[in-house]
């Protein structure tokens, strides 16, 4: 009997316990929603797509043209590019940001709420688009995936789609955010930042810009036969450069008539000490400038990475990295006098004798963003140091009273300016160079509705054709001036060398600094028996100098960084394919010359 | 609710049948008394012992001895055999035969074979054990004078590996490794206290050592038993309890520790030195801030003082930052406990307090720590007995909220004084650059704290119901609960020029580093077990034994965080005094669970020939429906060969052998694996926009939606043959062990091509394998009142990685895992020398100028260009091109692993009347590791502090045969000259004394006079001494980083300690 009843007992037990189990195998998640439940209303769409802005450029040096025949700094980043020292391992090849917008035009495929999502739909082509932009212009074609994969899935061991198509694709994702994405003038301003209509067809008209170049100054070799090499020139179209520039046309001007925008100019304001383009790219609060501009102000800025003092940092100690971003001989030269010439043809052009002299009767630009002044200093140091000097300083990104508080107020790292991806400066001059290169001419009205807005802040002469041709001027070559001036240090230098066909010619010089002369045409760094002076170290400038052709003729300068480090070649027009990606997937070529 | 249920029913059952025994009175048959056997156990001394078990073989009558050793015990029959057993000495058995007294002497066991140890949901004894299992006993932790629980187990026994990479308190980084490493996945033993896991490792690390009765290593398939999380073995830990009469016991020490190996760090001359050598072999120099060659001539004479650069003053001073930060701090630690046994109910009450200080001088670094335990047995009746333990544990960790980092050594050159002449902090450089205002002794000092504290509270019951004489049923319940706090605020430290002139905010306390953040994290744990076990001897030589239940974990966690930007230090600290301006919180929850049944049976056949048979079903709430479950199994088996009559010749000399084989299988959870990992979940953040800028939600799915479904346990299978031998008399003694661990199905991200948009989820993938051997020998010895005992353990692994998809390439330096070598292998450039001279270097441009490797030293370019006395890579692969990449096409070759091998330790220790000396040894014979970070070697980075270890053994056209290449300032050649080349692997051999022990225990006779049980003083030592064959000033123990983030310096300790029984 007792048997019997141990066993009951036993038997119970275990009968209870097994029941139990459920109660500590079968779990639910007690802080997340997954995906089953999710993206059931608008608001779930809005929330995935706010991911999607982390996509966006940043502060961050790498896109500041180092490296480039503008930039006469050793800080590093470019340096692989600009040299020719690319090596085959390190690139990125990241697909993340187009399988998140994969992701939500699946989710958007088999929505059926009653709410509507074309806005969050338009966000996901927009982005789709941007990055594959961005895969295009380092890598040429690359792979096209508008699915989401799953690691069975056989398109990861695809061959590379050629960039023809790859264009197409980026076309065709525009084409469809474009009505779907609100005008900027609907845009609440709890969400500014987002993606507008405006935003598609600027970035539209620069990829069509971008691609119409390439194709006529580049050609087809860098594609490779797309069998050994190179992703190949499948879906090539010589009829696709003139329909991409005219579309760019018609982009650029439907920004220009419908979008609101305009240039953001307060040299009026006296306060502002004809300094706006130095405070634009330092906007933040109304303390961030005498005139007490605020960021609502800008309406120049047509995409944007939103930074914010107390949310989102820029996290980079850009003011003082800013200051080591020293400008090169070549665009110190570049800039037109006030009388809107180049130096070389202008009478204004006061020469190299003194520290200040070559910055008189010159584009406000070149003060502002090299010394956040009107004003050159009177007196400079020549000394390579550490960072390899070129004499001239760097303001552009620098912050308005720099220091910790009461006396200033940013320091480093605090700095929070919204960061310009597109602004309507570039929408201009895709909208000049387009017409330049569509028509092989531009008018003077279409130059007044667009470049000449930004001369007007520079406070040069307007560009006309009886400018151009009365001084012998080839308006091309201005338009790509006036782009290479307003743009400086905005990311677009390289990529503009690589589609006009001039990156060898362009990189492979030396980087020189400031005109030390010599016997016969002294300055204030060498006396007129041709000796340094107390301002010039010359023995600190490890690559010495180089007699160059400036606008004064044929003078010494300070070697930054020599001819001899720079091998860029052919190769060079794209980046080769991560060795890493080849060995998972043995279908992807590499470029040609890697 | 069901759950609540069952238990209620197992305790009204427990209760039920506890109420229907009768009264329990003397036992009589037929009416005549039992005999009666009395007698006094002592121990080899000759004092009396109390608290010794004794009991009846086979029956349920069980007594203790009291304070005199004596007993008195009814014996159902004449004849009757009694078990004698007591912690810590060898249990003995005795016939009784017609006596009514017997008295009798208790060896202390030392890895006595008779022993019975602690093994899974069990105990067994040694001789019978077939399974690869090691026991520490209690006498390890009374000396080691170390707070850290993990820190007292470095060394003791073979293929346990713990490994430190922080002297700090609370911060000891401490890793565990039974037999190597089983899966990438982590391999962290599990540690079990009283039969149950323990919730975290901290609430191990943070045990009072002083409560710890013994530990147990199970290292092979008989650790399967643990099931899910046992395959990298199990660490048993069981607490003392109530035993014997009253009795107190205090102990005590007080330790200080001294700076330990810190070497890595230059002086003034000594950097300087290392720049002039440099620009010597530049024909482009580069003197980097410091202007040129009489500046650093200047610093290499030790000149102090103003450096005009920069257009500022540099003020150089050779400011030892390690005398400034570092120094002697006293740490100390008090246990009191007091203990009772009867044969009805025991109890120990045992508290402790330590407050361990690192060597910081310039605020409190360490962990205060407060730990009581309750221990309480209660027999209801002969049948039902309870157990119950209540422990809480309460740990303060304090530290600097900042500065501890790479400002304190790998940044900045030590020769920029903490203060200025005006006695306000100093930036370094004089604060000439926005990121020049560093100075570790200002941020750790005035740069707020960082609080942490743990609360732990535990409680165990277990009722163990004995159904009759063979078969018992015990049910266990444990709840575990941890409450985490962390206050951290950083308040930001204004700092100086040397004219007195604030140069901006401190490092790391400016802007929205100035916070105010706290975090609270809870987490609780249930486990429950319900067993059933089965003891019986047939014929007196049949034993069998068996056991089977089930047993259900749960844990549940949550946390909130919160963080308020600006806030001033008024002398209170809390967040509701910190600005609201920026505020922002986050919080989480989730769950997780197992569920398991178990089964073990055991056979012996007369001690001679032994089985035992395990099986398990393991289920995990990590993974989907359809997958959960999975079932392990182990079977092992013994042979006593000493017990065999042809083999009684030799057992003159072996006095006991014993040949084990197992072979079993457990599942393993990849510590990688998140609670829902299978499920696509959303995670919630918030996104920047609008105009005026603010947050909003933002949300993006987990893994950006890649999941997988189908995974489950990894499977791991162990096979181990060992033999176990004693000699002399058991005076020496050895143990053998082989095994071989095969991880299949190990959970692994798979590489597969970056399209894919995301990283894989871990999958069933690959094969990783261990091999290996372990080997203990020991021998003791005594003579009248001189003992004096030796051991010396060694074990060595081998792991080998297969079949993993897209885990083919490799890269310079030390690889994760890569299919057909061991786990971590080494891919390094091979060399041959230094170029001789310039027309070697000519004659390797034209062959291998092209090089993928050479892009950024181009022949044509002098600040880049190789030289003689540059490090000559050879082209392995033929290519023609010097590259790391591209696997066999590259110009790397394997050069072993990165783990620790024949990893040993060695115990000595002598007794003389009451002096004892014992001698703790603990080392490696082989570890390929290579310096990382920013010290690795000279000018990796030209802006860096510089390890003085290179001087002098570099390459110059006078010193050609120097073991280094030539020195440059270039940092492309540089890394060229020596990052991943096959000459900076160095092999981090070591031996060092652990632990020196010396005490002296006062006569018994004399502690009497007392009125005191015991009375013992020591001197325990740990890390005083070592020798290690890493040259380049680290400390052998610090592992491979140099001191990018951390230079915290290892510290030796210095303690007297105190152990008083009343």
């Amino acid at each position: 009997m007792k048997k019997i009843f141990d066993c009951c007992i036993i038997g119970g037990i275990c009968l209870c316990i097994v029941s139990c189990q459920k109660q500590f195998i079968d779990l639910d998640p007690t802080a997340q929603f997954t995906d089953a439940v999710y993206f059931k209303q608008p608001s779930d769409f809005k929330a995935y797509t706010a991911g999607f802005y982390n996509q966006l450029p940043g502060w961050d040096f790498s896109t500041m043209d180092n490296s480039s025949d503008l930039s006469a700094n050793a800080n590093s980043n470019g340096n692989d590019l600009g040299r020719g020292t690319i090596s085959v391992g390190s690139t990125s090849w990241d697909y993340s940001g187009i399988r998140s917008c994969n992701i939500l035009l699946s989710k958007a495929a088999a929505y059926n709420g009653t709410g509507d999502i074309s806005q969050y739909v338009g966000e996901a082509y927009f982005f789709r688009a941007f990055a594959y932009f961005g895969m295009l212009k380092r890598f040429g074609g690359v792979p096209v995936d508008t699915t989401v994969l799953d690691v069975n899935s056989p398109e990861l061991y695809a061959a590379r789609n050629s960039r023809y198509e790859v264009v197409t694709q980026i076309l065709s994702d525009l084409s469809r955010a474009i009505p779907d994405l609100p005008t900027e003038q609907t845009i609440p301003s709890t969400d500014k930042g987002r993606a507008s209509k405006w935003a598609a067809e600027a970035l539209k008209a620069q990829v069509e810009l971008y691609e119409a170049t390439w194709e006529r100054y580049v050609g087809q070799a860098p594609d490779g036969d797309g069998a050994s090499v190179g992703a190949g020139g499948k879906g090539y179209d010589a009829a696709n450069v003139n329909k991409y520039l005219s579309d760019a046309v018609a982009m650029c001007q439907d920004v220009m008539d419908n979008g609101g925008y305009a240039i953001w100019n307060k040299n009026s304001d006296p306060t502002m000490t004809n300094l706006s383009s130095w405070y634009l790219f330092n906007l933040e609060d109304a303390g961030s400038n005498p005139g007490g501009y605020d960021k609502s102000t800008n309406n120049e800025f047509i995409l944007y990475k939103v930074y914010d003092y107390t949310y989102k940092q820029g996290g980079i100690n850009l003011t003082w990295t800013s200051g080591q971003l020293y400008p090169s001989r070549k665009f110190v030269d570049m800039a037109v006098c006030t009388d809107g010439l180049p130096p070389q043809k202008s009478a204004l052009f006061q020469g190299y004798h003194h520290t200040g002299d070559e910055f008189q009767n010159r584009d406000l630009r070149l003060l502002n963003y090299l010394y956040a002044s009107t004003q050159a200093p009177a007196s400079i140091t020549l000394d390579f140091g550490s960072l390899g000097s070129s004499g001239y300083g760097n303001s552009k990104y620098e912050v308005y009273k720099y220091g910790p508080a009461p006396a200033g107020r940013r320091t480093d790292n605090t700095e929070s300016a919204n960061y310009p991806v597109i602004r309507l400066a570039e929408v201009y001059l895709i909208y000049a160079e387009a017409l330049y290169e569509l028509n092989g001419a531009i008018t003077d009205a279409q130059l007044d509705a667009s470049i000449n807005k930004l001369r007007d802040r520079a406070g040069v002469a307007h560009l006309s054709n009886a400018l151009a041709t009365a001084n012998g001027l080839d308006m091309k070559e201005e338009i790509r001036r006036e782009r290479a001036i307003e743009l400086y240090r905005e990311g677009r230098r390289f990529d503009d060398l690589k589609r006009w066909g001039i990156l060898e010619a362009s990189l492979n010089p030396s980087r020189l600094g400031r005109v030390v002369g010599d016997a016969s045409y002294s300055t204030d760094f060498k006396d007129a028996s041709g000796n340094p002076t107390s301002s010039y170290n010359a023995s600190s400038y490890v690559w010495g100098e180089e007699a160059v052709q400036t606008p004064a003729g044929t003078l010494n300068c300070v070697v930054v960084d020599s001819y001899q480090n720079h091998t860029v070649a052919a190769k060079h027009y794209l980046y080769p394919i991560p060795t890493s990606q080849i060995i998972l997937n043995k279908k992807l070529l590499q470029n040609p010359g890697y | 609710m069901k759950k609540i249920c069952c238990w209620i029913l197992v305790v009204i059952l427990f209760s039920h049948t506890a109420y229907s025994q009768n009264p329990t009175k003397d036992r009589t048959v037929t009416g005549r008394p039992l005999p009666v056997i009395s007698g006094v156990v002592r121990d080899a001394n000759g004092a009396p012992l109390s608290g010794v078990t004794v009991s009846v073989k086979n029956e349920h009558i069980t007594v203790m001895t009291g304070e005199d050793g004596k007993y008195t015990i009814h014996v159902p029959s004449a004849g009757a055999v009694l078990e004698f057993s007591h912690v810590g000495y060898a249990s003995v058995e005795k016939a009784t035969g017609t006596l009514a007294r017997l008295d009798l002497v208790l060896k202390s066991k030392s890895a006595g074979l008779s022993d019975v140890i602690v093994v899974g949901y069990g105990t067994q004894k040694k001789a019978t054990l077939t399974g690869a299992v090691e026991q520490i006993s209690a006498k390890t932790f009374e000396s080691r004078a170390v707070t850290n629980v993990g820190l007292a187990l470095q060394g003791e026994t073979p293929g346990l590996v713990v490994t430190r990479s922080s002297p700090r308190p609370g911060n000891e980084g401490l890793t565990f490794r039974i037999r190597g490493a089983t899966s990438v996945n982590g391999s962290d033993p599990l540690v079990v206290v009283d039969g149950v896991p323990v919730l975290n490792s901290y609430s191990f690390l943070n045990m009072n050592s002083d409560d710890i009765e013994s530990i147990s290593v199970l290292k092979d398939g008989s650790a399967a038993i643990y099931g899910s999380r046992a395959s990298n073995g199990v660490i048993l830990v069981t607490t003392k309890r109530g035993k014997g009469k009253v009795r107190l016991d205090y102990n005590g020490n007080l330790r200080f520790t001294t700076n330990g190996i810190i070497n890595y760090s230059p002086n003034m001359q000594q950097y300087a030195t290392e720049w002039i050598e440099a620009n010597k072999e530049e024909t482009v120099p580069n003197w980097w801030v410091w202007g040129n060659m009489d500046n650093m001539l200047k610093m290499q004479k030790g000149v102090e003082g103003a450096y005009p650069l920069f257009g500022t003053d540099y003020f150089i001073f050779n400011a030892n930052r390690i005398d400034e930060m570092f120094a002697r701090r006293y740490s100390y630690q008090h246990n009191l406990s007091i203990s009772n046994s009867t044969d009805k109910s025991g109890y120990r009450l045992s508290f402790g307090y330590a407050d361990n200080k690192g060597n910081l001088a310039t605020a409190y670094d360490g962990q205060k720590q407060y730990n009581a335990r309750f221990n309480y047995d209660y027999k209801l009746t002969d049948k039902l007995k309870l157990e119950s333990g209540i422990s809480l544990v309460d740990a303060m960790t304090s530290s600097p909220s900042v500065g501890l980092d790479n400002t304190l050594y790998g940044y900045d050159m030590p020769f920029f004084p903490a203060k200025n002449p005006f006695g306000e902090w100093f930036a370094c450089f004089n604060g000439i650059d926005g990121g020049a205002n560093r100075n570790a002794a200002a941020m750790t000092s005035d740069g707020g704290r960082d609080n942490k504290n743990s609360l732990t509270g535990r409680i165990d019951m277990k009722a163990t119901y004995q159904i009759n004489k063979d078969l018992a049923l015990e049910g266990l319940a444990s709840v575990q609960n941890e409450r985490f706090n962390e206050e951290k605020y950083v308040l930001p430290v204004p700092v100086y020029n040397w004219y007195g002139v604030q140069t901006g905010i401190g490092n790391g306390t400016g802007g929205t580093n100035n916070q105010y953040y706290t975090y609270a994290w809870t987490s609780f744990y249930q486990y429950y077990s319900a067993l059933l076990r089965y003891n019986k001897t047939i014929d007196n030589v049949h034993h069998i034994s068996a056991v089977a239940g089930i047993n259900a974990e749960k844990s549940n966690y949550q946390w909130v965080s919160a963080t308020r930007v600006g806030f001033d230090n008024l002398g209170v600290q809390d967040i509701s005094l910190a600005s609201t301006a920026a505020q922002t919180n986050g919080g989480f929850k989730s769950q997780n669970g197992r569920y398991s049944y178990l089964a073990r049976a055991n056979y012996d056949y007369g001690e001679k020939y032994l089985v035992e048979l395990l099986g398990r079903r393991d289920g995990n709430s990590r993974f989907a429906e359809g997958y959960k479950f999975k079932n392990f199994g182990s079977v092992s088996a013994g042979w006593v060969f000493t017990k065999e009559d042809m083999f009684r010749d030799i057992t003159r000399i072996v006095d006991f052998g014993k040949i084990r084989a197992s072979y079993g299988s457990s599942g393993n959870e990849a510590s990688g694996l998140g609670e829902f990992d299978y499920l696509s979940t959303i995670s919630v953040g918030t996104a920047v926009l609008g105009t005026p800028a603010a947050l909003q939600t933002s949300t993006t799915l987990n893994n950006n939606g890649l999941v997988s479904y189908t995974r489950t346990w990894e499977r791991v299978q162990q096979k181990n043959i060992g033999i176990d031998l004693a000699f002399l008399n058991s005076r020496l003694s050895a143990t053998f062990d082989y095994f071989i661990k095969d991880n299949i199905g190990m959970l692994t991200s798979v590489n597969y091509p970056s399209e894919l948009g995301g990283s894989a989820p871990m999958t069933n993938n690959g094969h990783f394998n261990t091999k290996g051997w372990e080997t203990v020998v020991s021998w003791k010895d005594a003579r009248k009142d001189f003992s004096y005992n030796l051991a010396f353990n060694i074990g060595n692994t081998h792991t080998l990685v297969t079949n993993v998809q897209g885990a083919d390439s490799y890269g310079a330096g030390k690889n994760g895992i890569v299919n057909g070598y061991p786990y971590q292998p080494w891919f390094v450039y091979k060399t041959d020398g230094y170029f001789k001279d310039q027309k070697d270097v000519d004659a390797y441009y034209a062959k291998y100028g092209n090089s993928t490797d050479l892009a950024a030293l181009q022949a044509n370019n002098p600040q880049a260009t190789l030289r003689p006395g540059d490090t000559k890579k050879v082209d392995v692969a033929g290519t023609g091109n010097i590259t790391s990449i591209g696997n066999q096409q590259s110009s790397l070759v394997y050069k072993g692993d990165g783990t620790p091998h024949f990893v040993f330790g060695f115990n000595m220790g002598a007794s003389w009347k009451g002096f004892d000396l014992s001698a703790f040894f603990q080392g490696q014979f082989k570890q390929s590791i290579m310096r990382s970070g920013w010290m690795a070697f000279p000018f990796q980075a030209i802006w860096t502090n510089q390890n003085p270890a290179f001087i002098g053994k570099t390459w110059t056209t006078s010193h050609p045969n120097a073991i280094f290449p030539r020195l440059t300032v270039n940092p492309d050649r540089a890394a060229w000259n020596y990052a991943n080349n096959d000459f900076m692997l160095q092999n981090n051999r070591y031996i060092r004394l652990k632990a020196l022990i010396v005490g002296y225990t006062l006569p018994q006779a004399i502690a009497a006079r007392m009125k005191l049980a015991k009375v013992r003083v020591y001197f325990s030592g740990n890390d005083l001494w070592e020798t290690a064959h890493v040259k380049d000033g680290f400390d052998p123990e610090m592992g491979e980083a140099s001191v990018d983030n951390n230079g915290y310096p290892y510290a030796r300790t210095w303690s007297f300690g105190l152990n008083i029984g009343f």
